[in-house]
C-alpha cells in the first residue's frame, strides 16, 4: 500500500501538460483543417461569381452557411477536446514513448492499478516512479501539423479577390458567354440601372460619334463583293449602342490588323460619301465606330459562309455529287492489310487489326443501328492451320515406272482363282437361263396374239 | 523493509546478468560470432527449454552444443541420430547381469538420455520410432521402459541439431516433436571479421580451455528468478493477439489465410513469455515489454506455424509470415 496510487500523482502534472499541448494541437490541426475547406469554397466562390452573376443570392447565401459550418466544426473539435479526460495510461505512453522504449511506467502503473505485489513488481514499480521524478514535463509534446501560413494567406486572398470583384463584370462576362442573355439584359437595363463603367463607356462612344458628326449612309455594293447591300443605320438608341461597344470591344480587343485597316479605309470611305450624300437620313442614322467594327468582323465570316456555299452549289449542280472540295482525304483503300495507324495517319479502317471497323450493312439494317465490328488478333503469327483436301488419287510417284512394274502390279489385281472349266460351266449356266427366259417370253407372246 | 526487498530483488537480477554473461563469454570463446544466437540458446537453456538448431553443415551448432554444455559444467552425452538408431540406444536396456555369487537378475542399462544436457545430432536422420522416444523425455522429463518410469536427471536439456538441406535419408519431425522444442534457432554463416577470428582461433592451436561458470544448484536457482519476471496484462494481450493471429481461423490477416496450414498452439505463448523475461532479465528490467516479445517472437514461433504446398511453392517463408504478424498486431493497446 505504501506505493498506492504514486505513480498517478506523479502522472498528475504530465497529464495536465499534456492536456494543454493536446487543446493546442487540436486547434491547429483544426485551423489547418478549416483552411483546407475554406480554400476550397474560395476558389469555387470566385469562379461561380465570375461566370454566373445570377447566382449571386444563392452564393450568398450558401456563404453563410459555410462559414457557420466551419466555425462551429472549429469550435467543437477544440471544445472536444478541451472537455476530453486525459486516461494515466496515456499519459504514462507518453512518457515512455520519450524516455524508453520498455513500457517501463506503463508496466509500473498497471502493477499498482492491478495491486501486484511481488518484488520484482514493486521493483518495476520503483523503476516507474524514479523515471517519473527525473522527468521534466517541459518534454512532453504532441506531434502536431505545423500551421499551414501560406495557405491562410491564399484564403485570405481569396476572399479580397472575391470582395473586390465588382458585380457588372460578372455581368460582362455572363454576357460574352451567353448573347442572347445579353440581349435580354439590354432590353431591361434602364438609364438610371446601368452600372458606372457601362455608363462611361456609352458616353465615350456617343461623344466620338457626335465629335465626329457622321452620319453615314453606307451602300455595300460599293463595298463588298458578295453583291449584298449591307446598310449600316444606327438610331438614337443610345443604350443598345453603348452596350453594343461594349459587347464588340470585349470580343475583338485582339483583333487582327487587318480589320483594324479595314475598319480604317470604310470609315473613310464612308466619310467620304456621307459628306457629298444627303442629310435627311441625319435624323434616322447616327454610325458608330463599335458598330461598325463589329459589322466588318461579321462581313468576314459572311464571306467565308459564301464561298464555302458556292462550293456546296458547285458539287450539287454537278452530274453526281462529287465530294467536297475541303474533303482532300483520299478513300480508303480497298487492300487487305493492317488497319490502326499508318504512316502517322489514323487507319481506314479495313482489315487487320484495329478499332472500330466500318458498320456491316445487314447487320445494322438487322439491328436498326450501326454494329460495330471488331477484330480481336494479336500480332504476332498465329498457329499454323493445315487444310487437307479431298484430292482425286492419283499417281505421286515420280519414278518412271517400267513395263515390269505395271505387269507386276496388273497381273497382282487381275489375277483370277477360277479356273476356265468353271468359268465356261458358270458363263453357259447364265446363256441358258437368259435363252430360257427368251424363249418363254415368245411364247408368251404367241399364245396372247 | 521495502528498500531491502528492493535490494534483494536487484542482487538477484545482477546475479542472473552477471551469470548470463560470464556464460555467453565462455561460449563466445569458442564459438565465434552471431551473439543473437548465443543469447538465445542461453536464454532457453536458464527457462529449462529445448532448442532446435539448424543450419547447413560446417557452421559450428555441435561446437556451440558441446562448449555450451562444458561452460555449464553439467553432464553431457551426445547422440549421433542414424537411421538405425534404436531408441533402447538412447532411452537405455534391460540385461541380464551376474552378481558376484553367481546368480542372475535383471538389470536396467541407461541410455545417454540420462544426463542433464543431451546433444541430439542430426535428428532428422533418426527414424520417426527413435524420435518419438524423445518426446516423453523432452516433455515430461522421464522415459518409461517397461512398466517402470524413470525421472530424467535435473536440470535436463536437449539441443537437437538438423541440416535443412540433405533430405535423402532423413526423416522430417512430425508437428508434435517440433512443438517440443522451445525455440528453433536458425545457424546462419559468419559474418566478414569473423572468419578471422576462427582461423585464428583453430588454426594456430590455440584453443582455450572452456571453464566451468554453473552447476546445477545455480541454473535452477536462475531459472526461478525468470519464473518470478513479471508480465504485464497488456503484454500478455499482445502475444496472445499474435498467436491468435497465427491460426487461419480467427486471423484477420491475408498472408496467414492463404499460406498458413497450422497456426501455433497455446504452448508458443509459454515459450514467448519465457524467452521475453529472459530477455527482460538480461536488459536489466524485471517486467516484460513489448520489445522483447518482439525480439523473441520469430524463434518462439518459427517451427510452429505450417505453411500450406502453396507457400512453399510460391517462396513465401516462415520469418517474413511471422514478420507479417508482429506488424499488424497493435502493441499500443
Amino acid at each position: 500500500m505504501e506505493n498506492s496510487l504514486v505513480i498517478e500523482k506523479l502522472l498528475n502534472p504530465i497529464s495536465r501538460q499534456y492536456k494543454r499541448n493536446k487543446i493546442k494541437s487540436a486547434i491547429i490541426n483544426s485551423i489547418n483543417d478549416c483552411m483546407k475547406v475554406l480554400l476550397f469554397w474560395l476558389v469555387l466562390l470566385v469562379f461561380l461569381k465570375l461566370l454566373f452573376a445570377d447566382l449571386k443570392p444563392y452564393l450568398d447565401a450558401a456563404n453563410i452557411v459555410v462559414f457557420v459550418g466551419i466555425s462551429v466544426y472549429f469550435l467543437v473539435v477544440v471544445i472536444m477536446s478541451a472537455i476530453d479526460k486525459i486516461k494515466s495510461i496515456e499519459t504514462a505512453l507518453v512518457v515512455d514513448q520519450i524516455t524508453n522504449p520498455h513500457d517501463i511506467v506503463v508496466s509500473g502503473l498497471e502493477y499498482e492499478i492491478t495491486g501486484r505485489k511481488s518484488d520484482f513488481a514493486l521493483f518495476s514499480i520503483s523503476k516507474a516512479c524514479s523515471i517519473l521524478s527525473d522527468f521534466e514535463v517541459t518534454k512532453v509534446c504532441i506531434m502536431a501539423r505545423p500551421l499551414r501560413y501560406k495557405m491562410i494567406l491564399m484564403v485570405l486572398f481569396l476572399i479580397v479577390t472575391y470582395v473586390l470583384i465588382p458585380d457588372h463584370v460578372a455581368l460582362l462576362n455572363n454576357n460574352d458567354f451567353n448573347a442572347d442573355a445579353a440581349l435580354k439584359t439590354e432590353n431591361q437595363l434602364s438609364t438610371d440601372n446601368i452600372p458606372g463603367v457601362l455608363q462611361n463607356n456609352k458616353t465615350d462612344a456617343n461623344q466620338v460619334a457626335r465629335e465626329r458628326s457622321l452620319f453615314i449612309t453606307a451602300n455595300a455594293n460599293s463595298q463588298t463583293s458578295a453583291g449584298d447591300s449591307n446598310y449600316i443605320t444606327i438610331g438614337n438608341q443610345e443604350n443598345s449602342n453603348a452596350f453594343a461597344i461594349n459587347q464588340s470591344l470585349s470580343r475583338k480587343m485582339v483583333s487582327d490588323n487587318k480589320v483594324n485597316e479595314y475598319q480604317e479605309d470604310s470609315f473613310q470611305m464612308n466619310s467620304d460619301k456621307t459628306a457629298s450624300s444627303s442629310l435627311s437620313n441625319l435624323s434616322e442614322s447616327n454610325v458608330k465606330t463599335g458598330d461598325l467594327f463589329a459589322d466588318t468582323a461579321d462581313q468576314d465570316n459572311q464571306l467565308e459562309s459564301d464561298s464555302n456555299d458556292k462550293k456546296e452549289k458547285g458539287n450539287n449542280n454537278s452530274s453526281g455529287r462529287s465530294p467536297m472540295l475541303d474533303d482532300n482525304a483520299s478513300a480508303p483503300g480497298r487492300e487487305l492489310g493492317r488497319a490502326g495507324k499508318k504512316n502517322g495517319k489514323p487507319g481506314n479502317g479495313r482489315g487487320g487489326l484495329g478499332s472500330v471497323k466500318k458498320s456491316r450493312a445487314t447487320a445494322s439494317i438487322m439491328a436498326g443501328k450501326p454494329v460495330p465490328v471488331f477484330i480481336k488478333s494479336r500480332q504476332n503469327k498465329g498457329r499454323s492451320k493445315s487444310i487437307i483436301l479431298n484430292s482425286p488419287p492419283g499417281r505421286d510417284i515420280d519414278r518412271d515406272m517400267t513395263l515390269a512394274d505395271g505387269l507386276e502390279h496388273e497381273s497382282v489385281i487381275d489375277k483370277s482363282v477360277v479356273s476356265e472349266e468353271m468359268e465356261t460351266l458358270v458363263t453357259n449356266y447364265f446363256k441358258e437361263l437368259t435363252e430360257y427366259a427368251n424363249r418363254k417370253h415368245e411364247s408368251n407372246t404367241r399364245q396372247d396374239k | 523493509m521495502r528498500t531491502e526487498s528492493m535490494k534483494v530483488t536487484q542482487d538477484r537480477i545482477n546475479e542472473f546478468k552477471t551469470i548470463f554473461s560470464e556464460l555467453k563469454s565462455q561460449v563466445q570463446s569458442h564459438f565465434i560470432g552471431q551473439e543473437k544466437l548465443i543469447e538465445d540458446v542461453i536464454g532457453a537453456f536458464f527457462v529449462g527449454g529445448h532448442v532446435l538448431l539448424e543450419g547447413v553443415p560446417g557452421l559450428g551448432k555441435t561446437m556451440l552444443a558441446k562448449t555450451l554444455a562444458e561452460a555449464a559444467g553439467l553432464s553431457y552425452e551426445r547422440i549421433q541420430c542414424t537411421p538405425d538408431l534404436m531408441p533402447s540406444d538412447i532411452i537405455g536396456y534391460k540385461t541380464l547381469v551376474e552378481t558376484e555369487g553367481g546368480s542372475h537378475h535383471v538389470a536396467f542399462e541407461t541410455g545417454p538420455i540420462m544426463s542433464n544436457f543431451i546433444l541430439v545430432d542430426e535428428i532428422n536422420r533418426a527414424t520417426p520410432k527413435t524420435q518419438s522416444a524423445l518426446l516423453e523425455a523432452m516433455q515430461e522429463g522421464q522415459v518409461t521402459v517397461g512398466r517402470e518410469k524413470m525421472k530424467l536427471p535435473v536440470p535436463n536439456f536437449f539441443i537437437a541439431t538438423q541440416n535443412p538441406v540433405e533430405h535423402e535419408g532423413t526423416y522430417p519431425l512430425p508437428e508434435a516433436q517440433l512443438d517440443r522444442f522451445l525455440i528453433k534457432l536458425n545457424v546462419q554463416y559468419p559474418d566478414k571479421p569473423d572468419y578471422h577470428k576462427i582461423i585464428d582461433l583453430t588454426a594456430y592451436g590455440k584453443v582455450a580451455k572452456v571453464n566451468s561458470v554453473l552447476t546445477s544448484e545455480t541454473l535452477l536457482k536462475m531459472q526461478r528468478v525468470v519464473e518470478e519476471v513479471e508480465v504485464p496484462y497488456s503484454v500478455i494481450d499482445y502475444i496472445v493477439d499474435i498467436v491468435r493471429a497465427s491460426q487461419p481461423q480467427c486471423s484477420g490477416l491475408d498472408i496467414v489465410k492463404s499460406n498458413v496450414v497450422l497456426g501455433v498452439s497455446p504452448r508458443a505463448v509459454q515459450a514467448i513469455v519465457m524467452m521475453a523475461k529472459v530477455r527482460s532479465l538480461i536488459d536489466d528490467r524485471c517486467s516484460v515489454s513489448c520489445n522483447d516479445v518482439k525480439s523473441v517472437v520469430h524463434a518462439a514461433l518459427r517451427h510452429r506455424i505450417i505453411s500450406s504446398f502453396a507457400a512453399v511453392s510460391s517462396g513465401v517463408d516462415i520469418d517474413s509470415i511471422i514478420t507479417e504478424l508482429v506488424g499488424f498486431v497493435d502493441d499500443t493497446k
